[in-house]
């Protein structure tokens, strides 16, 4: 870079070959070094994003505003990772007892793939709460799933039995307690998002042998769809 | 119709390009994609204009500062380099310090570099004029961008959400005011941003018709 090679040199006809390899080198070797240096933090706001999802979700109160270091302590103390009894689920643990479980789940959006958390109760019948920690759906549309004003609606949820355990409907059109009102304008997010939760609920349920509980009786014979 | 004009030109004159007489927006009409896609909130937008103004005004003086070194027949293949370099930069730093806005701009910031306004500049100023005019130029134009999606971003929040930035606006967020979904959707920012553009265009009207004479 410092060297000034003289006017032949520029003119020569390998000249832009190695003026473009050399402008590449530099560049990446920058952008290469300040990712390898920023990689760490970037995974660690990963984790954080992901406990304080299921901080979220199991409605586990971790103080006001709290820091990333507050919700990580929380989270260590507070919750079990999955074990092979737990079908994937994380636990949290009061006194000893399972007091919930918080089952990772993810699926496609209108976008992309929405990944997030839902809390349900030891007998599966109740959501403690959902909680997402990554989505990219349309901003002021789909992405409002992750306003408190949407998945407020989730706390203490009564789950129905069967395979179709909870249901998102138009606003002001829900007929059954294990039903919340969907967003406008985000028809493609929320029916997607219906199939996603019901999915893993279903799954999970039937693998933790809690199939046929629920807060309402499941209908005679399985709830599956045919 | 701009580019290697004679002299240098005062940071006065420049900054009047960039923000009114030759605006990224509404005259060169360049940009138009991100302007429609990141203007439903106004935090996004704004987080998006800062991006851009910081990208552009890097590239436009790295670029100027390589201008007599690089060979004219490879020059917009360093321009995107040098400004793809710029943009991860902008990335990598949100996603460090700022996950949550990374989240929300998702596939936004990467496309910054496929953004005309950038390689516009870096073809029409940057590569003919020295460091200290291209940076100016390249941060005028970043701001005359800016102000355009804001004036875009604003209505489109407020009516359709009934909040700016996040925060309830009186009225528009009170039973009175049926918000009006279609404003963030995607029409909306069809909407907004031609009205934009008719009104700046008729406001400068005469002088742009002569200049095009």
């Amino acid at each position: 870079m410092t060297e000034k090679p003289a006017i032949k040199f520029r003119t020569r006809r390998s000249f832009p070959v190695l003026y473009m390899f050399a402008v590449t080198f530099v560049a990446t070797g920058i952008l290469i070094g300040l990712s390898r240096s920023t990689a760490g933090r970037v995974e660690a706001n990963k984790q954080i994003l992901f406990e304080r999802a299921v901080l979220s979700a199991l409605g586990v109160d971790a103080g006001q505003r709290p820091s990333p270091a507050n919700i990580h302590q929380t989270f260590l103390a507070q919750v079990k990772s999955p074990t092979e009894s737990t079908a994937g689920a994380y636990r949290l643990v009061r006194d000893g007892a399972t007091a919930a479980y918080a089952l990772p789940f993810a699926g496609r959006g209108f976008w992309n793939e929405i990944r997030g958390v839902m809390g349900i109760s030891p007998d599966g019948s109740v959501l403690t709460g959902v909680a997402f920690y990554e989505q990219s759906e349309t901003p002021g549309l789909g992405a409002e799933i992750v306003k408190p004003a949407f998945t407020e609606q989730f706390r203490n949820l009564k789950l129905a039995g069967g395979s179709s355990a909870l249901g998102l409907k138009p606003a002001g059109t829900k007929t059954s307690a294990s039903e919340v009102d969907a967003i406008t304008g985000a028809t493609q997010t929320c029916t997607r998002l219906e199939d996603i939760l019901n999915d893993a609920l279903g799954a999970w349920r039937r693998e933790m042998g809690l199939h046929e509980s629920g807060g309402a009786a499941a209908p005679d014979g399985s709830g599956e769809d045919g | 119709m701009n580019g290697a004009g004679g002299g240098q030109k005062s940071v006065k004159a420049l900054a009047m390009e960039g923000l009114w007489t030759n605006n990224p927006i509404f005259g060169q009409v360049l940009g138009i994609c991100s302007t429609l896609a990141v203007t439903n909130m106004v935090m996004n937008t704004l987080v998006m204009c800062a991006a851009l103004v910081v990208t552009l005004s890097m590239s436009s003086l790295s670029i100027s500062l390589l201008r007599s070194w690089t060979p004219r027949n490879i020059r917009m293949m360093i321009e995107t380099l040098i400004i793809a370099f710029y943009v991860i930069m902008v990335d990598i730093a949100l996603k460090a310090y700022w996950p949550e806005m990374s989240q929300n701009l998702g596939p936004y910031v990467g496309l910054i570099i496929t953004n005309c306004i950038v390689m516009g500049r870096a073809e029409a100023c940057a590569n003919t004029q020295p460091p200290l005019t291209a940076l100016v130029d390249g941060f005028f134009n970043g701001l005359g961008y800016s102000f355009m999606l804001l004036l875009v971003a604003i209505p489109r929040e407020l009516l359709g959400m009934g909040t700016i930035m996040g925060f309830a606006a009186p009225y528009f967020s009170g039973p009175h005011w049926d918000k009006w979904i279609i404003m963030v959707m995607p029409p909306g920012a069809f909407f907004m941003l031609a009205l934009a553009v008719w009104l700046f265009r008729s406001i400068q009207g005469p002088q742009q018709k002569e200049g095009a004479k």
